[in-house]
């Protein structure tokens, strides 16, 4: 069995209010599914592995074949909860160690 | 690449600003009409500029007729770094396809298929697509705008137009980041590599070309004063 292989992405995410990790997760899989449909939304398979809520971050977990496709979804991504947002990709990486040395609660705890 | 900063706005500007940078954006470009007065011009260029921005400043005009395009031309160009043209009026838009003076040209309010093909056949300029025309309202995203998107997409690659792909943001949730626009550019049809200069390489000479010709130190399309005779 082929094993999957993984990429994972910095999201800086700007929104009008708070949101939870569910609300954005429900977010990023509608702006998926609208462009690519169910069978993208399965291929690209994005998941939440951390999430900042102080500094309106998260890393994103999806397939390294589909980070186009999933890239392209984030910018159609124009609300969170029902209200106004906008994500955009910082960085994207391998490992999670290196979003997490970007990611400014990481920068924030250094200082 | 395009961002109509509010005007007058100072602190939403200066959070457009620090978000762009945030993005990884290293040039921006302001857009403006022809009515902002040049100390809100100078105003939002500080602001982007001490962001750590590269800023290049442009206008947007949208003439109706052919004489007022090259009226507008005639006093604007030599002011701005980059030059966009937006025309409801089939014939001007044509003309400023190509005409050398105009480096963007949008054909958003080109409601035919067939305009907008007549167009692309004879054009010279850049073909500008502007991601505000399917964002604004991602709620009301049809498939008939994302269909439009992509006939224009097809068009300029057929008829070798280069694309350039901008945001259109007029306020910080309307940036998106650079690479992200040309994953989605190249979701539309466009080939990566046309898509990834379509947000880099294309627009960073553009401007660079512009700038280089408002100085003098171009003389043509392709020819540089390499040094003058001192009086």
């Amino acid at each position: 069995m082929k094993m999957v292989r993984w990429r994972y992405l910095l999201l800086k995410i700007v929104s009008e209010s708070s949101f939870s990790e569910a609300d954005l997760m429900s977010a990023l899989t509608d702006a998926t599914r609208r462009l690519f449909g169910m069978v993208g939304l399965q291929h690209t398979s994005p998941k939440i592995v951390r999430f900042f809520s102080l500094s309106g971050e998260a890393i994103i977990r999806c397939r390294v074949e589909s980070v186009d496709e999933f890239r392209a979804a984030i910018v159609l991504l124009g609300s969170i909860a029902g209200r106004p947002a906008a994500a955009f990709v910082v960085r994207s990486s391998g490992t999670i160690r290196t979003l997490m040395e970007q990611s400014t609660i990481r920068q924030m705890s250094i200082l | 690449m395009a961002i109509r900063p509010p005007i007058g706005e100072v602190s939403a500007q200066e959070r457009m600003a620090a978000l762009a940078y945030r993005v990884g954006l290293s040039l921006v470009c302001l857009r403006f009409t022809s009515g902002t007065s040049s100390g809100e011009i100078e105003s939002s260029e500080r602001i982007f500029r001490d962001a750590g921005l590269d800023v290049a400043v442009g206008i947007d005009i949208s003439p109706k007729s052919r004489k007022q395009l090259l009226d507008l031309l005639k006093t604007l160009r030599n002011s701005f770094d980059i030059v966009a043209v937006k025309s409801p009026d089939t014939r001007t838009a044509a003309v400023a396809a190509h005409d050398s003076r105009v480096d963007l040209i949008s054909l958003e309010l080109q409601k035919s298929f067939r305009t907008k093909q007549s167009i692309l056949k004879t054009c010279e300029s850049y073909l500008e697509l502007e991601l505000s025309r399917i964002i604004r309202l991602p709620s009301q995203l049809s498939s008939e705008q994302l269909k439009t998107f992509c006939q224009e997409i097809e068009l300029a690659e057929r008829y070798r137009v280069s694309v350039v792909i901008s945001s259109g943001a007029a306020s910080p949730l309307g940036l998106r980041a650079p690479r992200d626009l040309a994953s989605l550019a190249t979701a539309f049809g466009l080939p990566k590599e046309s898509s990834l200069d379509s947000v880099s390489k294309i627009p960073l000479n553009m401007v660079r070309r512009n700038r280089d010709r408002l100085s003098g130190g171009s003389v043509g399309y392709g020819v540089t004063l390499a040094r003058s005779k001192e009086r």
